[in-house]
């Protein structure tokens, strides 16, 4: 609020320096610590006001004035390494394509480590292609790799899934054995049931937007990872991006 | 030196030895300091002082940069759809739909995320071998969806289309047709997530009622299979 004189000098009077030091102490603390949105004109500022945000070029991370822009922008013109994920990490063949056996697998250049500052919300975009080669050893079947966001923090560092960015990627196969939980698709000529299509089951762009929502100051490990079910299967084009928002649960301190 | 600031404090004797101030002179420099009332602007301020800590929510929750706006739905539960007109999305009774209730400034940037995941949809058909050539022959293996902004524009309501992406229920192309007099159906794509963006600006001032995902098929043979669903906002005030 406006800064309010606490005592009017008169003339002919002794100043008492308890006035005295009222006034300036006020002034004092007006000027230093206590000037307020309302003090300000309206529309009194622009960009060239604020602090200019901060570009680590070795990560990609940008600290904008507003919030703050992780991970790996999408560019065509780069090339990405692959990154391979397998089932044969399982402890056997019935494992490597049973619902109940979970191993994730984190994807190459599609996580990062998070310190938030103060309390906010972290907004991802990802976009990844997947590919999945046909199981050798064990039986074919439209098994599907399931990914997800994942977020470990040093208080638990066991990674838990987040459930709302659930994709899927499927097995290649050309057989007809029904296996895995969920039905790729397939080819059937209308009233004629047929094999499974060969490679197209097996392709699949898999991305999500996700809003991860009031979230405690502190450090966070969140990266894309897949529960593979086949022997073999891999990344190439992907995209990974985060944006933190300071917005919420934020108390000025 | 640096740009000049306007002074917070206007009127001060400088004072010298035996000098008797009078009250006026000593009333002054905080009389001046009290008549800047709410007028301090950029003159009084360095430059790039603002940071994040200056922008964001206080206790009141009224961001002053940046705004947010959104619905999880996380089900696991498939909706079918086969309405060929589109149709807000609803899993459980929970209209996929985010309320806003702001007024914007002319200008002001207010951009949009939806996404989600396309189940096991029921397809019959995806090619209209009965059709005339060059008319839809193509389009029953269409589904789409649309972000539809409700606004009021100089008083009266309104819809804005914020935007259409359209999928395909199968991997029809020209090249797989096999027989152009019979009917087949190529592969299916279940669970095919969908993600996209929009970004709105005014040209004036309106009002930001809501939003809602929606969807429709072209041919409602078909059924389109929603399951878990996002949509955001974010209001970049400016």
């Amino acid at each position: 609020m406006p800064y309010l004189k606490p005592y009017t000098y008169v003339d002919g009077n002794v100043l008492d320096a308890a006035n005295q030091d009222a006034n300036d102490s006020s002034a004092k603390i007006f000027i230093n610590q206590d000037i307020v949105q309302a003090d300000y004109e309206n529309e009194a500022f622009d960009t060239s006001d604020f602090q200019r945000g901060e570009l680590d070029p070795i990560v990609g991370h940008h600290q904008f004035t507003t919030g703050e822009v992780w991970g790996r922008f999408n560019d065509s013109a780069v090339t990405r390494d692959r990154s391979y994920f397998t089932a044969h990490t399982k402890t056997n063949d019935d494992a490597q394509t049973s619902n109940n056996s979970k191993q994730y697998q984190a994807i190459y250049e599609a996580g990062d480590t998070f310190v938030l500052e103060h309390d906010g919300s972290i907004f991802f975009t990802f976009g990844a292609q997947f590919i999945s080669q046909s199981n050798d050893t064990n039986t074919k079947g439209k098994w599907d790799s399931r990914v997800y966001l994942m977020v470990a923090t040093p208080t638990n560092p066991t990674p838990t899934i987040v459930q709302g960015t659930r994709c899927y990627t499927f097995e290649e196969t050309s057989a007809v054995a029904s296996a895995g939980t969920k039905d790729p698709g397939s080819v059937n000529y209308i009233g004629t049931p047929a094999p499974r299509d060969d490679f197209k089951q097996n392709r699949r762009w898999v991305q999500f937007q996700w809003m991860v929502n009031n979230l405690s100051a502190g450090t966070y490990r969140f990266f894309v990872a897949v529960n593979p079910k086949v022997e073999q299967g891999f990344s190439s084009a992907r995209q990974f991006t985060a944006e933190v928002f300071y917005d919420e649960k934020y108390q000025a301190v | 030196m640096g740009e000049e600031r306007m002074p917070l404090i206007t009127n001060k004797t400088n004072f010298a030895p035996g000098d008797v101030p009078t009250a006026a002179e000593l009333n002054a420099p905080y009389d001046s300091l009290q008549s800047v009332g709410d007028d301090i602007d950029g003159t009084n301020t360095a430059t790039g002082w603002i940071t994040w800590r200056h922008t964001e929510a206080g206790l009141t929750g009224n961001a002053i940069a940046n705004r947010l706006y959104q619905y999880n739905n996380d089900t696991t539960n498939e909706t079918l759809y086969n309405n060929t007109s589109y149709v807000t999305i609803s899993e459980g009774g929970n209209p996929a739909q985010l309320s806003l209730g702001f007024t914007s400034e002319s200008g002001e940037c207010v951009r949009f995320h939806a996404s989600g995941m396309v189940g096991e949809s029921t397809v019959t058909t995806d090619y209209d071998y009965a059709g005339l050539p060059g008319g839809n022959k193509g389009k029953p293996n269409y589904y789409a969806f649309r972000l539809l902004l409700n606004a009021t524009v100089g008083g009266a309501p309104t819809t804005i289309n914020l935007g259409e992406w359209g999928y395909s229920f199968t991997t029809k192309k020209s090249g797989n047709l096999t027989s152009i007099t019979t009917p087949t159906l190529s592969g299916r794509i279940h669970w095919q997530p969908f993600a996209f963006s929009a970004v709105y600006s005014p040209n004036s001032s309106i009002t930001f009622n809501s939003v809602e995902l929606q969807c429709k098929v072209y041919d409602n043979t078909n059924s389109l299979s929603v399951e878990r669903h996002q949509l955001y906002a974010v209001r970049a005030k400016r």
